[in-house]
């Protein structure tokens, strides 16, 4: 073709047809093109199901959903000297598929970050950041310089996760004060009685450990959590542990908690005499199949059976304990 | 020669922007859902006049039409690389000009197949490149000539809106009594007569 293809000059159908038949990436380096085909691509009503963004050495951007892409933005030479620096305007950007090798690597015409996540929000019509991901020990960027990248976009969760250290987490919890979910998936924050400020911060969602991470949790500080959704991942937690969490809970503590899920790595088998000694339960048939959905997160959860305690302000949780081939689960909900 | 498409032997007229016509058959035209929502049950009489399409054009489009006629039912657009040797000659051997000119055709006739593979086709064009690059294969307008466009069409409009309040302006000027019809005068009069009867009660 020659140099005076004018794409926009097709009719509306033919035009949305070559669109659709563009990768992700493409899609999105056209929409920078201009305004108008911004527009002719947001009109398509694409969707992502994630937008996730990465702090590390560099910051990039990932989006999942018919196709999984992340755009790593690389900076000139301002992106060096004393810590933390202000985030940068990138030199040039790769964009790579995740079921594809190559990436393809342009030069940055312009756009700052924040002009390319809002460009990918406004198409596929994602007003929100679904995780704000740290992975360095400490963030290498400025923090209002990182909410200024991030601009009015809600961010839904933060993820502390590989290296991310305790102090890197504390300051992102005090410096983005609206994000409602927690999610700590570091070697380095194992230790969870170093950051029991976080733990109270009435998060409707809280996961401590994942995998190979798996938390020190002390009987005190699981009482100090009031999240709603809670997951925790630990060896430290016993039977008789629970039977006291349960005790606690019917007398009154965690009162915003409504779904709690404890993930026992080492293949333990339960003591259900010990988790429910002293309790007055009910104990439902097997065949008796209730749907809970998690506050935070919506998933639906299928609880069989299990054991029905009664709190003193009437309310009721079902306490069920499972054994899964990667370990023991205990799982509590509380039906409203 | 034209009747109801019954059978794939039946030949359909078909009429060019030149007035010129020309032969094809009922199974390639059954390809075109614009054809099928207008002529098949119904039947032309006459050379359909397909109109707005040069000969060239419609016979290029046709051309695919008859082919693919056995091919089985169109069902998404095919990835370039399983595209036939046939499939590849007939978009190579066309230039620019005309590729546009069967895009739009393809388009108007809505003969999915052709029009979807044409699309994959340029899609093609795109792949692997950045936006500068896209911005000069596909010719859009940069950020810097959409900004001169506004300015320009700015000013016209300033330029507009300014005779136009001069046009109003003059036209209030010439209105006279005398010219309107008696009864568009009376209303006239009454209206400016309620006017100064309200500023006065206002007052």
């Amino acid at each position: 073709m020659s140099s005076d293809f004018r794409l926009l000059r097709l009719p509306e159908k033919a035009l949305n047809l070559v669109i659709q038949c563009m990768e992700y990436t493409e899609i999105v380096g056209y929409s920078l093109a201009s305004n108008k085909t911004k527009e002719t691509v947001k009109a398509l009503n694409l969707q992502i199901t994630k937008l996730l963004l990465t702090t590390e050495e560099i910051i990039e951007a990932h989006i999942q959903g018919p196709s999984s892409i992340a755009w790593s933005f690389y900076p000139g030479e301002e992106n060096a000297g004393n810590e933390p620096i202000p985030v940068y305007m990138p030199a040039c950007v790769t964009a790579m598929r995740s079921n594809v090798r190559e990436k393809l690597g342009y030069l940055n015409p312009g756009y700052s970050i924040q002009k390319w996540i809002d460009t990918v929000q406004y198409i596929f019509s994602h007003p929100v950041i679904d995780y704000l991901i740290f992975m360095r020990e400490t963030c290498k960027f400025d923090m209002n310089s990182l909410m200024e990248t991030i601009g009015t976009a809600k961010v839904k969760e933060f993820l502390f996760y590989d290296q991310c250290r305790v102090e890197c987490a504390k300051m992102a919890v005090r410096r983005f004060p609206g994000i409602s979910r927690m999610y700590a998936r570091s070697q380095n924050m194992v230790e969870t009685s170093r950051y029991t400020d976080i733990l109270m911060q009435n998060w409707d969602g809280l996961i401590l450990g994942q995998g190979d991470v798996i938390m020190r949790m002390e009987f005190d500080n699981l009482l100090l959590i009031n999240s709603k959704e809670i997951k925790i991942r630990s060896r430290d937690i016993k039977d008789k542990m629970i039977n006291q969490f349960l005790k606690h809970w019917i007398r009154g503590s965690n009162p915003r908690m409504e779904f709690t899920l404890l993930l026992f790595p080492d293949g333990r088998i339960f003591d259900i005499n010990a988790i429910l000694k002293g309790l007055n339960f009910y104990e439902a048939p097997l065949d008796q199949v209730r749907l809970f959905t998690k506050p935070a997160t919506q998933e639906t959860v299928e609880i069989m059976g299990g054991y029905d305690i009664r709190r003193m302000d009437g309310s009721v949780g079902t306490l069920k304990i499972e054994q899964r081939e990667e370990g023991g689960a205990f799982t509590f909900c509380v039906w409203n | 020669m034209t009747s109801p498409a019954s059978s794939s032997e039946v030949k359909y007229l078909i009429e060019s922007s030149e007035g010129n016509t020309f032969d094809v058959s009922g199974a390639a035209l059954r390809q075109s859902n614009t054809f099928n929502a207008m002529f098949l049950n119904i039947g032309a009489d006459g050379p359909i006049p397909f109109t707005d399409y040069n000969e060239a054009t419609l016979k290029k489009v046709f051309e695919y039409c008859e082919h693919s006629v056995n091919e089985e039912n169109y069902s998404g657009p095919k990835h370039q690389d399983d595209l036939s040797k046939w499939d590849l000659n007939f978009f190579n051997e066309m230039d620019q000009k005309m590729f546009i000119d069967v895009i739009n055709a393809s388009n108007f006739l809505d003969i999915e197949r052709l029009t979807s593979y044409c699309c994959e086709r340029i899609a093609r064009m795109l792949r692997g490149k950045n936006t500068q690059e896209m911005i000069k294969v596909i010719t859009l307008p940069t950020a810097e000539e959409l900004e001169a466009k506004q300015k320009v069409e700015e000013k016209k409009a300033a330029a507009a809106k300014k005779v136009a309040e001069k046009a109003a302006e003059t036209a209030e000027k010439t209105e006279t009594l005398e010219e309107l019809p008696v009864q568009q005068l009376v209303q006239t009069t009454r209206n400016k007569l309620t006017r100064k009867y309200l500023s006065f009660s206002n007052e």
